[in-house]
């Protein structure tokens, strides 16, 4: 087997959370705020839905084939050419993914705190650390998560909760009637998209320890990551009402530094940065990993360490060459990455599961 | 340096411009020639070939995408496909 590590259900949740949270608390309000204005929380909470849909299908589909990842099962259940053909497309969705997370990361570096820096700057230290991760393992990065997460949670919560004084909640009214059903349901995709980040649990559910306890894991970890979202959006959307939440890039950076208690406690931007190179750091190594193990399985190699660097070298490349400039990302994320994301998540994990389910057990599990 | 003639000027920002381009090729190829330098004298001694044969494809698409864009050339736009494809789904999702 090429990953030796095994990690339990615990730091399965905890290594999914961080895979969804840091990006989408930062990224994600103001999207939904310009669509569905003060009832966001609707959107997330149908996203939460259908990101519970995503999980249950992408395990669904995993657990049929215990010990492969979706690049090894994929040839199982289509013949070995198809096969191979899908398990490419997943590591270019994985490499072109990850390229658009560490543009993210960059992006945020230099446009909220370090503007005359080049953006390659951060995307190289940061892919040096995860290519240092990756090269070490899934139990290393899952092990450094373990002990970051709670720390970032705890930032969010406080972020939120110095905030409490300023808050309206008559800003969340009224409800549903000044938009309607379509604005809602149009808001309610991009969270869906960056929930269905699940789908990795394809590749991940080998490396558990207890294979079964999957399904609680990827629903756990959605429901958590899902209800802290919600939290953070109601509090924006009092904090500034519709119009000037859609105004913002960054919501989320930008009410922090609202926060002033007794003309002593203000300033935090150092949170959210913190939320923001931790869990940027680790949701980059998982894809990284991900996508390296993949190309590994797919070239049918002995070891995956060798891919690391190159595979690193490929990311930062098209990360920078992807986008002129912020506003071209976040045009992208917002409008042509979502159908693009969702083929990925919804569409073949289901053409393969029925498939699975047509040609019935195999012979060839082991 | 304001007393300069302007075709002056502007080959002074040329010249300045093609030295460091030249500079950062050489940063490039250094840091390629540090990722074959860790990887690749294992591999040989190891004699896994397919590993190495999967790393040089890797490194060469790598430098594939790199050095153009020193000096300035997007290789290819990677999402410009996907943008084409997926028109009229975003154009939904501009407008509540």
């Amino acid at each position: 087997m090429l990953e030796g590590g095994k990690i339990s259900s615990r730091q399965a949740i905890f290594l999914m959370v961080s895979m969804v949270l840091p990006t989408a608390f930062l990224f994600m309000a103001a999207a939904i705020a310009h669509l569905a204005k003060q009832d966001g929380w609707i959107s997330l909470l149908l996203a939460v839905f259908a990101a519970l849909l995503i999980a249950w299908l992408v395990v669904n589909l995993s657990l049929r084939f215990p010990g492969q990842t979706i690049f090894q099962f994929a040839e199982v259940i289509l013949g070995r050419w198809p096969g191979k053909v899908v398990a490419f497309l997943y590591i270019w969705w994985l490499i072109h993914m990850n390229a658009e997370i560490l543009r993210q990361f960059g992006s945020f570096m230099v446009s909220a705190f370090m503007p005359e820096t080049p953006i390659i700057v951060f995307e190289i230290l940061v892919t040096v650390i995860a290519a240092y991760a990756v090269r070490n393992g899934l139990e290393v990065f899952t092990r450094v998560n373990e002990i970051l997460l709670p720390i970032i949670l705890a930032m969010v919560f406080i972020v939120n909760i110095l905030l409490v004084p300023e808050l309206n909640l008559k800003r969340l009214l009224p409800v549903y009637i000044d938009n309607g059903a379509v604005p809602i349901i149009k808001g309610a995709i991009m969270p869906s998209v960056w929930f269905g980040e699940i789908v990795v649990m394809a590749v991940l559910i080998p490396y558990l320890n207890k294979a079964k306890e999957a399904y609680r894991v990827a629903a756990s970890a959605t429901l958590i990551t899902g209800s802290i979202l919600i939290f953070s959006y109601v509090n924006s959307m009092a904090l500034y009402g519709p119009e000037a939440a859609d105004g913002w890039i960054f919501p989320s950076l930008n009410k922090v530094r609202i926060v002033n208690i007794a003309n002593f406690l203000e300033r935090l931007e150092a949170l959210i940065m913190f939320v923001w190179v931790a869990g940027g750091m680790v949701k980059i190594s998982i894809f990284y990993w991900a996508a390296v193990l993949g190309s590994a399985q797919w070239l049918e190699l002995k070891d995956y360490k060798p891919l690391v660097l190159p595979v690193g070298v490929i990311i930062l490349a098209l990360s920078i060459m992807a986008h002129e400039s912020i506003l071209g990302l976040y045009t992208f994320l917002a409008t042509s990455a979502l159908p693009f994301w969702i083929v990925f998540q919804a569409c073949i994990p289901l053409l393969l599961l029925i498939a699975a389910m047509l040609r019935g057990p195999r012979k060839t599990r082991h | 340096m304001s007393k300069l003639p302007i075709w002056l000027k502007d080959m002074l920002a040329l010249t300045l411009k093609r030295e460091l381009a030249s500079f950062m090729i050489a940063l490039v190829l250094l840091a390629f020639a540090f990722i074959i330098w860790l990887e690749a004298p294992g591999l040989v001694k190891k004699k896994m070939w397919r590993e190495l044969a999967a790393f040089s494809v890797f490194l060469i698409i790598g430098m594939a995408l790199t050095i153009p864009q020193v000096y300035g050339i997007r290789p290819f736009e990677p999402n410009a496909p996907i943008e084409t494809l997926f028109k009229p789904l975003a154009e939904l999702l501009k407008k509540p």
